[in-house]
């Protein structure tokens, strides 16, 4: 990491902690979506069922 | 060479000047409480704190006036100056604790405080539920305060600046180039933590006072479960950490402050410029989203075989949140320890070690391997494979992305598989040890000695209150050799053999 001369603004700011919590969201949407599909898949093949 | 031939009286003086710096900050951050405690009538914390305080700030006054020096900091003194932070940190910042009468001796004070500045998060605390707001309070601040450096955050504020602090800078277990400006870096990682910080706790406390807790209450949960989360420590003001809460609300935005605190604040940068394709581009998210994705895809597998968990939102709850929990160092947890072996199968608690092992990002809060070590390692492994296959006039270029597009040079991975060896030497000492000692079996030693050495902090009921104390001594050293990265203790080490072994440095002709 090579922190420059740029100087944040407090937009900056909410823009950040916007963007991560959208990526933090989506990545756990994908895992839910994962989690929902292993565990369809174990259900059809009567895994735990 | 200082680290070779055998240190001066300058070199000692040096070393303890910025030591006493570190103490004076430590000595600061018990302040901090007190005005809580005063204002709650926590006369014992209060007391403690004082006394702690008092002790810290007195030696880095005494280190301050009598050992400047004019010598430049070197890599090998900044080096021991980190690795004497975090043991005698740890030592000074268990004072209050012991004071305080909620731990068994001195040793589980130490613990604690270890735990707490490693942003292990385990925790050895009598009667945690009923403990002071303010001892609480001090607890999470050594977390923030050792997940964020503790050395960075008292340097950056203090010194005057310049190569003398980026050297202990990138001692701290931050091996990317932090240059051209320390200070700077310093601050813009205050200014993310600060808006995390902000956003966190509101979104805490909104989400607390709908599970029905009383404003101040929601108020305390906030701040301490911000400071655990964005320092991926894991303490919590709870015995029964985040179980307590039942409210999934609350674990959404916990969730949400663990990923926030295992990125690596060079991403958070990328993200703060508007490069937000760094996030796709970067080695480590890739490796922690292929890593991760395989683990949850382990996990569900193992939990759904072993029937513990009757539905998707019970499997998301439980076991995606403590998966997020381990990759990211936090260790917070929303189960009983115990099930994790006894209800969880083999496949589940496998994965589980796996996440707690690789951990965060390096130059984050996040403790274990790092994803970074890991790809690099893996990359180095394809490397000489390609190198075998191929021709031998070929020319194999192996890269990664880190900010932009980097050759992999061959000090590079060696770097990177060197320290991941030691991190898998200590696992396997650290569950070597309890095997012998401590009546536990294979995978219960090996589960503990994993989230001790990567500072997790999951446990599955053998840290507690009256744990065998041998055990809790050879788990702090894990917790620093982890903290540290290994390197600068080496070097400390080094260091004090030099003592002994190698002949007094010959006074050089002025």
């Amino acid at each position: 990491m090579v922190v420059g001369r740029e100087r944040f603004t407090p937009r900056a700011d909410v823009r950040g902690v916007a963007t991560v919590v959208a990526v933090g969201l989506g990545m756990l949407g994908v895992a839910a979506a994962v989690v929902a599909g292993v565990v369809a898949v174990l259900r059809l093949a009567g895994v735990g069922a | 060479m200082s680290a070779v031939l055998r240190p001066s009286v300058e070199d000692l003086r040096l070393i303890g000047f910025y030591l006493g710096r570190v103490l004076t900050g430590l000595g600061l951050l018990m302040l901090v409480p007190l005005p809580l405690a005063a204002v709650l009538r926590e006369w014992n914390a209060l007391s403690a704190l004082l006394l702690g305080a008092g002790i810290a700030l007195t030696l880095g006054a005494l280190a301050d006036a009598h050992l400047r020096s004019r010598r430049q900091l070197g890599w090998s003194h900044g080096m021991v100056v980190v690795a004497l932070a975090w043991i005698v940190g740890s030592a000074v910042a268990a004072v209050p604790m012991h004071v305080s009468g909620r731990f068994a001796d001195p040793l589980a004070a130490l613990f604690e405080a270890a735990s707490a500045l490693t942003t292990t998060g385990m925790s050895v605390i009598n009667d945690l539920d009923h403990l002071e707001a303010s001892m609480n309070l001090y607890r999470h601040l050594l977390q923030i305060a050792g997940g964020l450096g503790i050395l960075i955050v008292v340097l950056a504020l203090f010194s005057a600046g310049g190569s003398r602090v980026s050297t202990l800078y990138v001692s701290e277990a931050r091996d990317e180039r932090i240059l051209p400006n320390v200070l700077r870096t310093s601050r813009f990682i205050a200014r993310v933590t600060v808006a995390f910080g902000v956003a966190g706790t509101t979104a805490l406390a909104v989400a607390l006072l709908a599970a029905g807790f009383g404003p101040w209450r929601a108020l305390e949960h906030a701040v301490s479960l911000f400071f655990s989360s964005f320092s991926t420590g894991g303490f919590s003001v709870m015995q029964s950490s985040m179980i307590a809460y039942h409210a999934p609300a609350v674990e959404v935005v916990v969730l949400l402050i663990m990923f926030a605190g295992m990125l690596s604040f060079g991403l958070h940068h990328a993200v703060w410029r508007g490069d937000v394709a760094e996030v796709r581009r970067h080695v480590e998210t890739r490796t922690l989203a292929l890593v991760g994705t395989s683990l949850l895809v382990l996990l569900t597998v193992g939990l759904v075989r072993s029937g513990t968990y009757g539905d998707v939102t019970a499997i998301l709850r439980r076991g995606l949140f403590t998966l997020v929990s381990a990759i990211s160092s936090t260790g917070h947890q929303v189960n009983a320890g115990d099930t994790y072996l006894s209800d969880w199968g083999v496949l589940a608690p496998a994965a589980l070690v796996g996440a707690m092992a690789i951990g965060g990002m390096a130059s984050s809060t996040a403790g274990g391997i790092k994803a970074l070590r890991v790809a690099l390692a893996v990359k180095a492994v394809v490397h000489d494979i390609r190198r075998f296959l191929l021709p031998e006039s070929a020319v194999v270029v192996t890269t990664y992305h880190v900010g932009r597009r980097r050759i992999l040079r061959p000090d590079v991975s060696r770097a990177a598989t060197t320290v991941l060896l030691l991190y898998v030497v200590s696992f396997l000492l650290g569950t070597m040890v309890a095997l012998t000692y401590g009546g536990l079996d294979v995978t219960q030693a090996l589960f503990e000695a994993v989230s001790v050495g990567a500072n997790i902090g999951i446990s599955i009921g053998v840290v507690q209150p009256g744990m065998p104390s041998w055990l809790q001594l050879v788990y702090v050293v894990q917790m620093l050799l982890g903290r540290l990265e290994f390197v600068a203790v080496l070097v400390l080490v080094g260091y004090l053999l030099s003592f002994v072994r190698t002949p007094r440095r010959r006074r050089r002709p002025s």
